[in-house]
């Protein structure tokens, strides 16, 4: 696998794991990005802050910062790799599968 | 939930095209564009009862995933299956995700730009205002229990102290609020009726 396809699945991964944490609403994915990308350096807090505020000033869910999370990460396709992260963890709820939801915590942790 | 319970079901792009409306039309989160997803949903389009919509709506709360997309998904599921719930939970995320992709670009693209980084200053003030505000109002707000405010309040200033102090992770900080807050706030009945209403 190369380095850039590495770092999508890698932001598949951390993204799709991060929604996990978003009970009640959106700010519980900040933690899990900010250990992960911002402490070791890879991602600038700056730029870190930059996404979250336009994500809470743009229009549907505030999730969508995790866009730019991406973009930041990885160009364009990691943008575009946070979108089905994001709704990897919706999938289970949406035909009552409580297994499938155990499954795919565990996978999430076990990429992360 | 079951297809076979939806009151009605929409082709797939009417479904797409709905949600991406609203995705560009809801401002604030679920609970901010409530109104607005009671006239288009259930008044106009009557493809959920006004319980329907309510029950959705905590469901998506409680669920370990971003609350409007929960609910997008839901709805989606119930008017066009799995498809409507792939579908609608795609096209209220676009427009937020398109005006965040650009503004990232710009940041990139101008970064040097004094005029995009007095913009970048003030966004930043904004959002700590919003977010200071959002938590204001909850904690002084009508039906507030004082002990959950105060347990709010105490976890809240806990997990950046012990972060800063203590140099601990963040992620465990988070997660130990997020249980202590689970076991020791309790909305009452009132703070329900708020919420939902």
């Amino acid at each position: 696998m190369s380095s850039d396809s590495s770092i999508l699945v890698e932001i598949l991964a951390v993204i799709a794991f991060s929604t996990l944490f978003s009970l009640g609403g959106g700010n519980g994915q900040l933690a899990i990005i900010q250990d992960h990308w911002v402490d070791p350096g890879l991602l600038s807090p700056a730029l870190f802050a930059w996404a979250y505020a336009i994500g809470n000033f743009v229009p549907g869910p505030k999730c969508s910062f995790v866009a730019g999370i991406g973009y930041f990460l990885a160009g364009f396709p990691g943008a575009i790799a946070c979108l089905p992260a994001c709704m990897l963890a919706l999938k289970p709820f949406t035909e009552d599968h409580g297994w499938s939801m155990l499954f795919s915590w565990v996978t999430c942790a076990s990429w992360v | 939930m079951n297809v076979s319970t939806a009151r009605n079901s929409l082709p797939f792009l009417t479904i797409c095209w709905l949600f991406f409306v609203l995705g560009c039309t809801c401002f604030g989160g679920m609970w901010a564009a409530m109104d607005r997803l009671q006239k288009e949903l259930v008044e106009r389009r009557r493809l959920l009862s006004i319980e329907d919509q309510r029950s959705l709506m905590l469901a998506a709360a409680m669920i370990p995933a971003p609350k409007f997309l929960a609910f997008a998904a839901m709805v989606g599921y119930r008017i066009g299956g799995i498809l409507g719930a792939i579908g609608s939970s795609i096209a209220i995320l676009l427009p937020g995700t398109i005006l965040v992709l650009a503004a990232c670009v710009l940041t990139v693209v101008a970064s040097e730009n004094p005029v995009l980084l007095t913009i970048q200053h003030y966004v930043g003030l904004g959002v700590v205002g919003l977010l200071a505000g959002n938590a204001v109002r909850m904690f002084v707000g009508d039906g507030v229990n004082r002990r959950s405010a105060l347990f709010g309040l105490m976890i809240s200033v806990g997990i950046p102290l012990y972060v800063i102090a203590f140099e601990g992770p963040l992620i465990v900080a988070a997660c130990v609020g997020l249980a202590v807050g689970s076991i020791l706030i309790r909305g009452d009945d009132k703070r329900g009726a708020v919420n939902v209403e």
